[in-house]
């Protein structure tokens, strides 16, 4: 993995008051920390690092230049957004070493297009996730599936994705990542809303079980 | 309709709905999602009701998750009682929405036939709602 470069400022401003000024201004406010050294508040253009993003995305291994400390080896921890209109609010950036394995959680893109879905199934990804263990150098942005080979009812698992060598995959390789679930025919979809409106005639009068109610009658 | 099986109290106070969702925020397991831009109460026969209209507008093909869940149950008195007496009997359950939760996803079908799916399914809601994208958020 290429090492992506970005600049920071030292942040001496603390607290939701002067994080809310230092938005409206269009920085966003970080912090570093890990490697057993000090933790530093900094501050970093909004606009610039939404581009980092959009370019290199949360896995990049950064080359972090932290005006008047140098240069440091780090990597995105967590990015906190808005939970409305998505925008940036703080990011937590953590030191790394190049020589130490670290654990990070990198996505997948399916490539090419399965048979299965062509024919009516729908394919499903229960995870967009996988979490690999390797070198920081050897970090992939995202790892390939190909489900060109792929028809109704049949899985993807964990273990059969191949990952580059010196890269470990920690989850469960039983887990099925990439399904095609066969398509629902007319009369089976009759029936599910047949059935829901026939539930809700029954239940709508009907009163849930009150749990303290029960332990008072079991004293 | 959605209501829960089991209760720790039969009825509860009204509430507030400030702030913003800490979680269910994000897109997780479909493709695209109806966000919730106010907060509001929405009733299991909206939530129902929603469900419907997504499900009959993509018929086959699509694959539907509702993101919320009515656990809160509204009290009401009858018509034509005299105020006191205590509180009413629970009347309806309803999901408290903030700004920002996503209250459907929705996977497998093109885009542009889930943006009306989710279009049909907003008419049936108490709340202004936006259509997103796990790409685009």
């Amino acid at each position: 993995m290429q090492q992506a470069k970005l600049e920071a400022q030292k942040r001496e401003v603390f607290g939701k008051g002067a994080a809310r000024a230092l938005r409206r201004a269009g920085q966003i406010p970080a912090v570093l920390y890990g490697r057993q050294q000090e933790v530093t508040p900094l501050q970093l253009d909004g606009q610039r690092f939404q581009r980092f993003l959009r370019s290199h995305g949360e896995n990049a291994l950064i080359d972090l230049e932290v005006a008047d400390q140098g240069t440091e080896n780090v990597m995105i921890k967590e990015v906190q957004r808005d939970a409305v209109d998505h925008h940036l609010l703080h990011t937590d950036f953590m030191r790394v070493s190049l020589l130490e394995p670290v654990t990070s959680a990198i996505s997948f893109t399916l490539v090419g297009s399965a048979p299965g879905a062509q024919e009516g199934g729908v394919l499903e990804f229960p995870h967009r996730e996988l979490a690999v263990h390797c070198l920081p150098t050897l970090l992939p942005e995202e790892i390939e599936i190909d489900i060109s080979n792929l028809q109704v009812n049949d899985f993807i698992y964990v273990g059969d994705v191949s990952v580059a060598e010196g890269i470990e995959i920690l989850d469960d390789p039983h887990t099925a990542i990439v399904l095609v679930s066969p398509p629902r025919v007319e009369a089976e979809l009759e029936e599910i809303e047949e059935g829901i409106e026939e539930e809700a005639e029954v239940v709508g009068e009907a009163e849930p079980e009150v749990i303290s109610r029960r332990r008072e009658d079991e004293e | 309709m959605l209501m829960p099986k089991r209760v720790l109290h039969r009825k509860v106070q009204r509430g507030k709905r400030r702030g913003k969702p800490y979680r269910g925020s994000r897109i997780d397991f479909g493709e695209y999602g109806l966000k919730a831009l106010e907060c509001g109460w929405i009733t299991s026969r909206q939530i129902e009701a929603a469900r419907i209209a997504i499900t009959r507008h993509v018929r086959r093909g699509g694959k539907v998750w509702i993101k919320i869940f009515p656990h809160k149950p509204v009290t009401k008195k009858p018509a034509e009682t005299r105020m006191g007496s205590g509180k009413g009997p629970p009347e309806f359950w309803v999901a408290v929405v903030k700004p920002g939760r996503v209250l459907y996803e929705l996977s497998g079908v093109p885009v542009e036939e889930a943006k009306e799916a989710m279009k049909r399914a907003s008419h049936k809601l108490p709340i202004r709602t936006k259509f997103m994208t796990r790409t685009g958020e």
